[in-house]
């Protein structure tokens, strides 16, 4: 632990080179060291200086807050009487001081010291047994027991000079003009006696009382031991209002012990840590042996009463001129040797068995005091650190009834608290966000090991107890310490004792969830600590920055699904019904009689031999009677004059040109018998090949001579191609000699033509719907505009395939005749008594007509068969 | 000796087994020869016929000379025949994707002036005059009391029937039964025998097509095999 330093808010170990404490960001170490100037403590001429020179010399087991605490003797005098002279220094100066120095001006009526106040001063930060400390029991100090084998040598020490020094007036203290600690006539503490009589030997001007220490009223010099007025203490930065009774006599900066001087409140370095001592401002160890001034001028250990934690430096072992070296940094170790630590001092820094196995709190609170500290504010709270346990003890342990009555000094201490908060609105403990070690909940806190702690500290007097139970907390049982007599019960009518405000405001949070009346630590409001600003450690107040500002994590949701089982279940059933319905139905496949291809192949070898044995083997005679539709086309080509115009459109594809050639060559012989000029005329533009291929079938090699001016194209005039569809048609039919690409007026053939109403017929050759409607529902339409076109008759010579559906307009009048496909050419030639290609094809075409109505004859009889025994099957197995 | 008729000849019996070849070996390569050739034979004479007998002498020539059809034209007239330029080289921006939407232009003109052309056709060539005619097949009544009027009378009412049972088994307007609120909609029983008696006409007519179709083909098989015939004892 050489190397570590105890947080004073925490209570935990931490690295020696650290300033802040790592758990709670407390400063580990005082801001304290150089602030202010040295005071020259005044020493007694027999005295040797021997603080000071144990401060130049300090021995090789001096502890650096000793070491610190003497560096500032110079600086103690003058600080003392800055503090009290200066009213901006008395800004500095605790309340509990300036009510000291008050007291001690007031004089010595105010001897009983008031319980320590609950509400500790504002700012303050010293230790609860230094404020409210049982000085009440300085009767023990006045009959001290029987030193018993637990007793520590320190506290053995003092007891024996005190048995052996008679209580006699008040000593030499010129500082205190009475004694805290109230004792009857025989009853003050030898010790007490010694410290003032070395104060008046001393006699120091700026002496300050050292009652202001331990009086947060400033009871005055009287409630101060000399010991602790001799040490001046340092310059606190704020400075509370010190008693309006301070005289320059009054300098407490001198005389009080540097410790002591920090922890009233040294102008300290930064804002925030006012009261520091100084071995916790040079970021050491508590001190583990005994500070001077608990040793008494001879060198004893005195008798506090078991209230007081301090002893006073034994004067011939370098413990300093009595009282008057009280309060120096020259805190020397225990009685023995300069550099031996009494027993019960370095008790302190043995880690208590019941505690948390390190040294008390309250000499950690004295290493390291408060980071931030505002025990320099009067009326505010102390700071949100962790209050020693010993402050919890001191209030929950009801505090023993000590036959000797109480130092007027250490009455006046906690006369001058302010009372203590009541019980219901508990003052919030120095509490940190980390979750603090709680004692077994009913176990009342106790700061000290009680093995190791005398009797007159053990037994706390009745103030604290009284405290304790104003606060709600149960009284601490109290700890005997070893070698010292049990203290006595503490259920025995013990009045809590009321501790500062302040003092309450550092209790841990262990003190506080003991009590019933505490409020639950989830209350976040009053638990919470402040972060940021001058009000940092605190707790239970307005937090200092917004809200909004902090920054949280925000919460993390699982993106994770979180389904039930049954909720799978569910949604795999789905899954399988939707995969069932894109699946297929299972289709059974149709049992084919044959492959496709052998089918293809029966099928058009059985046609192809029917065609050839046909041409062979004539067997079907043409039919002789001809249609209606086909007598009327040849009776109109019949009634043609010689050399009548007539129009021809040969509209119908390459592909069944055997069979319109097959149709129209003999209406074209009965055209070409009658002389008729042909203009020729077509939308395909194929059209005008086909033309010439048509004429080419019509000439027979024997040619008549009625062929050959058809031959010679004489009177055959072709019109070209008409682009456009129906567009096309309509331009020709409105005006021929626009719409006809080759009309050419000075034709022969055209000469009596002018409009398509000259034309004594019209021959339309198409194989194809669309083409015949065309030209039929275009003939219709330019109708009205074209005068006689109406009495042009139209004929159709077209396929088989067109036939069915041209035959309505030959119903609607539209068309005059119709002759189609191979069959009719042949009934015309039969008219014509000219057999011609017609004729020649006609036996073939008849074997494929057979062979075809064989086949569809057996084919259905077959497909019927077989789909009758299908159904059988189907409802068999159904 | 081999003239062009010859040559010709041979080709087109080659060509001819070519395409018989698919009885054989259904789409074979052979096949297809015959068929490409027909089609780029067929391309190709189109462009020609096209150009020589419509772009040429009705907007080339018109342009340069002024005359038509050794028709002089007005000046009107040549610059009117620059609409039809332009048209025409703005059906060409369609072949670029860039470019398409300066076609659109010509492409509408197009189009609306066939289907003005065809729309006209049709009311005036089909649908009154179809209509005429299925209304003149009833004799008048004068004449229903002989035979002839009365064969004439059947014969309309047959029409008539067929008819309008064609058209209303393409009728499929329905409605929801109130009394059967889970079937699905049906047609009334009115129009369900009418679409019945429907079908049988559709069926027949169907079938006389189908017997079209086949003839005109038996007769283009004719015609080659008589060809083939013909031709190969020149071969």
């Amino acid at each position: 632990m050489a190397d570590q330093i105890r947080c004073p808010m925490c209570s935990r170990l931490n690295p020696a080179d650290l300033d802040v404490c790592q758990y709670c960001q407390a400063r580990l170490k005082p801001l304290i060291a150089g602030s202010t100037p040295p005071v020259p403590p005044p020493t007694p001429p027999s005295q040797p200086e021997t603080p000071s020179q144990n401060a130049d010399q300090p021995s090789e087991e001096a502890p650096d807050w000793l070491h610190s605490l003497r560096g500032k003797e110079e600086t103690g005098a003058s600080e003392w009487d800055n503090t009290a002279e200066s009213s901006s220094g008395e800004e500095d100066i605790p309340d509990w001081l300036s009510r000291i120095r008050e007291k001690s001006d007031s004089g010595p009526e105010e001897t009983a010291p008031e319980p320590p106040a609950s509400s500790p001063p504002a700012g303050n930060e010293l230790p609860d047994w230094l404020t409210g400390a049982t000085f009440e029991e300085p009767a023990q100090q006045s009959q001290p027991s029987a030193p018993s084998g637990d007793l520590p040598d320190w506290l053995r020490d003092i007891r024996e000079p005190d048995e052996r020094s008679a209580p006699g007036p008040a000593g030499p203290a010129s500082g205190p003009e009475e004694q805290p600690g109230d004792l009857a006539s025989g009853g003050e503490p030898g010790w007490l006696e010694q410290l003032r009589s070395q104060q008046m030997v001393s006699d120091s001007p700026s002496a300050p009382p050292p009652s202001a220490a331990f009086s947060p009223g400033g009871a005055g010099e009287n409630q101060i031991p000399d010991w602790l007025q001799s040490s001046p203490p340092p310059q606190p930065p704020q400075p509370p209002t010190p008693a309006e009774g301070s005289t320059g006599s009054e300098q407490p900066s001198e005389d009080l012990p540097e410790w002591l001087s920090n922890l009233m409140g040294e102008p300290p370095s930064t804002s925030s840590e006012p009261s520091i001592l100084p071995w916790a401002a040079a970021g050491e160890e508590p001190p583990a042996q005994t500070p001077d001034f608990t040793m008494t001028g001879a060198g004893q250990p005195m008798d506090w009463g078991g209230a007081a934690v301090f002893s006073i430096p034994e004067p011939g072992e370098g413990a300093g001129s009595g009282p008057a070296q009280m309060g120096q940094e020259n805190i020397s170790p225990s009685l023995e040797t300069p550099g031996e630590t009494p027993d019960w001092l370095s008790s302190f820094g043995e880690p208590s068995p019941g505690a948390d196995q390190v040294e008390p709190d309250w000499l950690a609170s004295l290493e390291n005091p408060p980071a931030q500290s505002q025990a320099s504010v009067p009326g505010e709270p102390g700071p949100a650190v962790e209050e020693p346990q010993y402050y919890a003890s001191l209030q929950q342990t009801p505090p023993a009834e000590s036959p000797e009555p109480t130092p007027d000094w250490l009455e006046a201490l906690g006369s001058d608290q302010p009372a203590p908060p009541p019980a219901s609105e508990p003052t919030p403990a120095l509490l940190f966000e980390e979750s603090l070690p709680t004692p077994p909940p009913g176990e009342p806190v106790e700061p000290f090991v009680m093995a190791d702690l005398p009797d007159w500290l053990s037994a706390l007097g009745p103030a604290e107890s009284g405290q304790a139970k104003e606060s709600g907390q149960p009284p601490a049982q109290p700890s005997t310490p070893k070698g010292t007599e049990p203290a006595e019960p503490a259920e025995e009518a013990i009045v809590p004792a009321e501790l500062p405000s302040w003092v309450q405001a550092m209790r841990p949070i262990e003190s506080v969830a003991a009590s019933s009346a505490a409020p639950p630590p989830s209350q976040e409001t009053d638990q919470r600590i402040e972060r940021a600003g001058p009000l940092a450690g605190l707790k239970g107040i307005l937090p200092a920055e917004p809200l909004v500002a902090e920054y949280r994590k925000p919460p993390t949701y699982s993106v994770k699904l979180q389904t039930s089982e049954s909720q799978k279940r569910y949604a795999q059933l789905l899954d399988e019904m939707l995969a069932n319905e894109t699946e297929p139905l299972a289709h059974r496949a149709e049992r084919l009689i044959s492959s496709q291809r052998v089918l293809r192949l029966v099928v058009g070898i059985l046609v192809v031999a029917a065609v050839l044995l046909g041409s062979f083997y004539p067997f079907m005679p043409i039919p002789s009677q001809p249609a209606v539709e086909m007598s009327n086309l040849y009776n109109a080509v019949e009634a043609l004059p010689g050399s009548a115009p007539v129009l021809m459109v040969f509209d119908y594809e390459p592909a069944l040109a055997g069979e319109m050639e097959s149709a129209a060559a003999p209406v074209l012989d009965h055209l070409m018998e009658k002389g008729a000029r042909l203009s020729l005329v077509t939308t395909s533009p194929t059209g005008q090949a086909l033309a010439d291929r048509l004429l080419g079938s019509v000439f027979t090699p024997e040619a008549p001579d009625y062929q050959q001016p058809y031959l010679d194209r004489q009177a055959v005039i072709d019109l070209g191609y008409l682009a456009g569809g129906p567009a096309g048609i309509y331009s020709f039919v409105i005006n021929p000699g626009l719409g006809a690409p080759r009309w050419a007026a000075d034709n022969s053939n055209l000469q009596d033509v002018h409009s398509l109403a000259d034309y004594r017929q019209i021959f339309l050759l198409t194989d194809s719907l669309d083409t015949g409607r065309a030209w039929l529902e275009q003939l219709a339409a330019a109708g009205p505009s074209v005068p006689g076109l109406d009495e042009v008759p139209v004929m159709l010579v077209t396929s088989a395939q067109a036939a069915p559906l041209l035959r309505p307009y030959l119903d609607s009048r539209q068309a005059d005749g119709l002759l189609n496909g191979l069959m009719g050419g042949a009934q015309y030639e039969q008219l014509l008594q000219r057999p011609g290609v017609a004729n020649r094809r006609w036996d073939s075409f008849a074997g494929g007509l057979l062979a075809a109505i064989v086949l569809v004859v057996v084919g259905g009889l077959v497909n019927g068969t077989l789909s009758l025994f299908s159904r059988r099957k189907t409802k068999d197995e159904a | 000796m081999f003239t062009m008729d010859v040559i010709l000849g041979f080709v087109s019996f080659l060509l001819t087994l070519l395409v018989l070849s698919y009885i054989l070996a259904g789409d074979n390569p052979f096949f297809r020869v015959a068929t490409y050739a027909f089609i780029g034979v067929a391309a190709a004479y189109v462009v020609l016929v096209v150009f020589q007998q419509v772009l040429w002498p009705k907007l080339v020539l018109p342009l340069i000379t002024g005359t038509q059809n050794g028709v002089p034209l007005t000046q009107v007239q040549r610059v009117l025949l620059l609409a039809p330029l332009l048209g025409g080289l703005l059906l060409l921006t369609k072949l670029s994707p860039g470019f398409s939407r300066f076609g659109s232009f010509p492409m509408a003109y197009l189009v609306g002036v066939g289907a003005a052309v065809t729309v006209g056709g049709v009311v005036m060539g089909t649908i009154f005059s179809q209509s005429l005619a299925a209304i003149n097949l009833f004799p008048s009544l004068s004449q229903v009391g002989t035979a002839q009027g009365l064969v004439a009378l059947v014969d309309a009412l047959f029409m008539l029937i067929g008819a309008l049972a064609t058209l209303f088994y393409f009728y499929f307007g329905a409605r929801t039964r109130s009394r059967q609120p889970g079937q699905p909609p049906r047609r009334s029983r009115f129009i369900e025998g009418l679409a019945w008696v429907g079908q049988i006409f559709i069926a027949i007519t169907f079938g006389s097509l189908f017997a079209g179709v086949y003839i005109a083909a038996l007769t283009a098989l004719v015609e080659r095999i008589s060809f083939l015939l013909n031709f190969s004892p020149i071969l």
